[in-house]
């Protein structure tokens, strides 16, 4: 990194910015996703820089997009041990304790 | 208790409500608060267990128990109340679940699929995706599957995680990470694959 990277509104200095806020998107982008960033000023800075950034973007979408792909591939259970549940449930009801 | 206790009045304190009302009432909390959430315990003993007969006996026991239990429980959260049963339940169930205390960080080697689903719609639309997947998830750590299934699906926050799960909120954010990882590495070639970026 050379010295002209520390004066304002160069390119060096312009770029070593981007880099910075890349590596610090990265680090929180789960908890992007997630919305587990609290709203604010952070957020917001985090917010867009992921819509300007496009390999930040791209990896918030992939979280994103494995998010929705687990619900869909988790978030139903098997309908009999579901059944079975119901069905002991009802037994301790009647005060058949197991 | 401070010993100087005035004693109550005589009156309705000295007749203490009848067995059968205290049992009507436990049944009663018991069939609002935790029967309706069957599909839950059932999703939650799943993604704690190794197999669909082992989630089945986890359910059950952790349903047994919290009935047994139910007079302690204050009402509030019922899920996060089942979790933690369940959870210690599969603690104590055997050896294998001593990995919910301990992070595992045994590698996965997936067999990388070369299918190339470049459009991430298409990717949240394919069968093949969901194959591979269900297969990435059968072999996470049950610790890292509980944490993924708690969140990404029942919707909890990472310090709800934390509490349930009795482990600090830096565990769930690497757990979160690493498994999330592992499960792109394992649709390697589609767009949810990190290598691929
Ligand atoms: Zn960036």
């Amino acid at each position: 990194m050379t010295v002209i990277a520390w004066i304002p509104w160069t390119k060096p200095w312009r770029q070593r910015r981007d880099y910075i806020i890349c590596r610090q998107t990265l680090e929180r982008v789960q908890e992007i996703v997630d919305g587990e960033v609290p709203h604010g000023h952070t957020a917001r800075v985090l917010e867009k820089h992921l819509h300007a950034c496009k390999s930040c973007g791209e990896e918030a979408e992939a979280i994103r997009m494995l998010k929705i792909a687990i619900v869909r591939v988790c978030g139903d259970c098997d309908p009999e041990a579901v059944a079975k549940l119901e069905a002991l449930a009802q037994q301790l009801l009647e005060g058949h304790d197991a | 208790m401070n010993g100087t206790l005035v004693s109550p009045r005589p009156g309705i304190l000295d007749f203490p409500e009848p067995m059968a009302t205290d049992l009507d009432t436990r049944r009663q909390r018991f069939e609002e608060l935790i029967v309706p959430e069957m599909p839950f315990l059932a999703r939650i003993s799943r993604a704690m267990s190794h197999s669909q007969a082992e989630a089945d006996d986890l359910a059950q026991d952790t349903l047994v128990k919290a009935f047994r239990a139910i007079d302690r429980f204050d009402g509030k959260f019922p899920r996060a109340w089942l979790t933690r049963i369940a959870r210690n339940t599969a603690i104590n169930r055997d050896q294998r679940n001593r990995e919910f205390l301990q992070a595992d960080d045994s590698p996965i080697e997936p067999e990388p699929d070369p299918a190339e689903l470049t459009d991430p719609e298409d990717i949240v639309l394919s069968g093949v995706v969901d194959e591979n997947l269900k297969a990435a998830l059968d072999s996470l750590p049950p610790s890292f599957r509980t944490l993924i299934q708690l969140v990404d699906v029942e919707g909890m926050s990472y310090q709800e995680a934390a509490d349930v799960l009795d482990i600090p909120i830096g565990t769930v954010m690497s757990r979160l990470h690493r498994g999330r990882e592992r499960l792109r590495k394992a649709l390697a070639g589609t767009s949810l694959d990190p290598q691929t970026r």
